[in-house]
């Protein structure tokens, strides 16, 4: 058993990483441009040229995934000389400092010819600038450069007399025209292995932060309508199945069948026009603001019934077919020849067999249930992760793809490998080696 | 996969006990078999809603006055009336001729680009391409067996473990949206369960004492694999076929839907309801709620038909 976990541990890993791979291969090769995407139409060539080189987007393919899986941190420890550190700040922006050795944080700007060091004391919190040119290292051809950390996390490199010309957009005021930026740029990050998924292009905030609240979003929409599903999707199974081909077990089954088989979207739609324009209960979109989704529950009314009732139809017919098969064996006819009660052979014999097929099922049925969940948000506007993955889907941002996409695959694979570890407990006739 | 074969064997020739020395007509049989749809009233109601959009489908440029495109700036989002019968949409277009041209492109015309178009609809395009790449890739891992099985097994289940709806959104996302990418999503989506099952069964039909025999005789590999093995498969293959068909229109609508499937200004199911949906509040409910009606029909018809037969079917065992 340990044996077999272990495996499919790996297993899980390995899909993980092709995935991220194919999820980059792919990116890379669709047509739009990130750069136009983030700046709009209208930039010019070396606006673009100069935003890529910050984002460091102008590097291969390959290198972009290394620094993206294990970070890029490590390399530049070595050209700076430095150890690097990533501090958070109250706004929840990430900002990357040098270590100084006396423990004082710096960061370097360029003004004319001189280095400015800006540095800070993690206990004043106050930054003091001072001219830091002795760090000016000479190569080969006698000019000067030096390898730094600037002010917008990364790791650059100036030339002395270089005179590049780069363009920084600032939120607010637009495009800043500057001379003296840097020849190289390497943008920091710890990688996706060590806990930092990166930063996302379209909001221009850690992917990591975002993603943790609409993953909890989905989680609470998700759940609540899991809670609700499972017993009446169970009861109504067993209902029908105790008694094939009667008159509640055609309506039961097709009446499942239909809001099994009707699109998320279409569901959504007939329950928007009845409920919210028709009827005029409760809202028809969801719109949190900065709450969470449970202090206003009238919005989730209406996603969380979509979700129910496509779940309903698909456990239900489960359910029904595996007691339709319970009530058809032979122990259940010794009971019955025995001369138990009805409801004794019911509860005591065939329920508990008939539910272990639905109970596995449905663990694999999550894998199906994402897309569900994708289409309700995107029906609902309701701020989860599978808006949040088509939306970066849409805009080319690799970050926050390849983020929601491992979540995806790991929740995915690892409730299969769950289904069945818990199928073994339910029959003991099984066994994984 | 046994309501697979019953369907097959009561829809063929197993019904008459006494072999018939005149080969019945391809026609008779056929009729034989469908003929099991009349006995049960949830498969005639689904073959019923499946006939209408086919109907409608086929014979659309007749059934309306109006293109799918032709905009009417005087009366956008207008509900039924005489003019148009269900209504307009924000451009003014006529809803009804939307619909119809919409049911068109999932069941009749594959539109390649924007004056070329072949025969059968974007979601049967979808299901045939996904099952020959699916049946070949079945059928070579399956009766070579080895690595070559190995290899193709470990890559298609590392797919099947990816969420689908994430392999469609890398996928469009990355093709960009066409009817030709519809297709080819639907294919990589698709081929790997085809593959799974025809390979199963690739598996039990190679230890057969035909195929030894025409391993002997030293057919080729190609022959034994597709003369002798496939056409004994067909049966749990063309069942599982017909299941894809109302999954494909239901992946097509929901692409459309997200913005990843036909391009606008095509008439397509799923960007006609996504287009809607920002209308429903201001007051004009149509737009959302016909191709909504129209795909909810479609699948559910199919679906009944699907289940009608196989109980059906099944009644005769």
């Amino acid at each position: 058993m340990a044996k077999f976990i272990v495996r499919r541990f790996i297993l899980l890993l390995i899909t993980m990483i092709l995935v991220s791979i194919a999820v980059f291969m792919i990116t890379e090769a669709s047509p739009g441009n990130v750069a136009k995407n983030v700046l709009g139409a209208f930039i010019t060539p070396e606006q673009e040229k100069s935003f890529l080189a910050q984002m460091g987007l102008d590097k291969p393919a390959y290198v972009r995934y290394i620094y993206w899986l294990v970070g890029s941190d490590w390399l530049a420890d070595d050209k700076v000389g430095m150890k690097l550190r990533r501090v958070t700040t109250e706004d929840g922006f990430v900002e990357w400092w040098a270590v100084r050795s006396d423990g004082a944080l710096v960061r370097w700007k360029l003004e004319g010819d001189d280095l400015i060091a800006v540095a800070r004391l993690p206990s004043l919190g106050v930054a003091t600038e001072y001219t830091n040119n002795g760090r000016w290292q000479t190569q080969e051809d006698g000019t000067s450069f030096f390898w730094g950390v600037d002010t917008a996390n990364h790791v650059v490199k100036w030339e002395k007399g270089a005179d590049t010309e780069v363009w920084n957009f600032v939120i607010g005021t637009g495009w800043m025209k500057a001379s003296g930026g840097p020849v190289q740029y390497i943008p920091l990050k710890k990688g996706f292995i060590r806990g930092d998924p990166g930063v996302s292009l379209r909001t221009g905030r850690p992917v990591s932060k975002t993603i943790f609240t609409r993953l909890r979003n989905s989680v609470v929409l998700a759940g609540i309508a899991f809670v609700l599903v499972m017993p009446v999707a169970l009861l109504l199974g067993m209902i029908a199945g105790l008694k094939e081909g009667s008159l509640q077990d055609r309506f039961l089954s097709i009446g499942g069948m239909i809001f099994s088989v009707i699109p998320e979207f279409a569901t959504g739609i007939f329950l928007i026009l009845i409920m919210a324009v028709w009827l005029q209960i409760v809202p028809g979109a969801t719109v949190f603001g900065e709450s969470a989704p449970w202090q206003r529950p009238d919005m989730l009314v209406l996603p969380v019934l979509t979700l129910t009732l496509i779940e309903l139809g698909y456990i239900l017919r489960i359910t029904r077919a595996s007691m339709v098969e319970v009530m058809k064996s032979p122990y259940i006819r010794t009971a019955q020849l025995k001369g138990l009660p009805y409801w004794r052979i019911i509860f005591k014999h065939a329920v508990r067999n008939a539910l272990m097929a639905p109970i596995t099922v449905i663990m694999l049925h999550v894998n199906w249930l994402m897309g569900g969940i994708v289409i309700v948000e995107v029906v609902f506007g309701y701020p989860g992760l599978g808006k949040y993955l088509l939306d970066s889907a849409m805009f080319k941002d690799i970050n926050g793809l390849e983020a929601g996409a491992m979540i995806l695959v790991l929740l995915a694979v690892g409730t299969q490998l769950v289904a069945d570890i818990i199928y073994t407990f339910l029959n003991p006739r099984i066994r994984y080696t | 996969m046994t309501d697979g074969e019953s369907a097959v064997s009561t829809s063929g020739d197993a019904v008459d006990p006494i072999p018939d020395l005149r080969q019945r007509s391809f026609f008779q049989r056929w009729w034989e078999g469908f003929s099991i749809i009349f006995a049960s009233k949830t498969a005639m109601v689904g073959l019923f809603l499946v006939l209408f959009w086919i109907f409608v489908a086929i014979f659309a440029p007749f059934l309306t006055p109006y293109t799918p495109l032709e905009q009417d700036w005087k009366s956008p989002n207008i509900g039924p009336s005489a003019e148009h019968p269900l209504g307009t949409d924000e451009l003014g277009r006529d809803l009804w001729s939307r619909l119809i041209y919409g049911a068109r492109v999932v069941l009749v015309v594959l539109p390649i680009s924007e004056d070329l178009w072949i025969p059968g609809g974007t979601a049967i395009w979808g299901v045939i391409v996904a099952l020959v790449v699916g049946t070949a890739l079945g059928l070579i891992s399956g009766y070579y067996g080895g690595w070559i099985d190995e290899i193709t097994m470990r890559l298609l289940d590392a797919m099947m473990a990816v969420p689908i709806i994430l392999l469609y959104l890398i996928i469009m996302a990355a093709l960009g949206a066409s009817a030709i990418n519809v297709v080819i999503a639907m294919t990589i989506v698709g081929t790997p369960g085809i593959a799974r099952l025809v390979r199963s069964l690739t598996l039990d039909i190679r230890t057969r004492e035909y195929i030894r025999a025409a391993e002997t005789r030293g057919e080729n590999p190609w022959h034994i694999m597709f003369i002798e093995i496939l056409p004994n498969a067909r049966g749990p293959i063309i069942v599982d076929a017909m299941l894809r068909v109302g999954y494909a229109i239901f992946a097509m609508g929901t692409l459309g839907f997200l913005g990843l499937g036909i391009p606008p200004p095509s008439p397509d199911w799923g960007s006609m309801v996504a287009k809607g949906r920002e209308f429903i509040l201001a007051g004009s409910p149509w737009a959302a709620l016909w191709p909504s009606v129209a795909i909810a029909t479609l699948v559910v018809g199919l679906n009944l038909l699907a289940d009608g037969l196989r109980e059906e079917s099944m009644r005769y065992q």
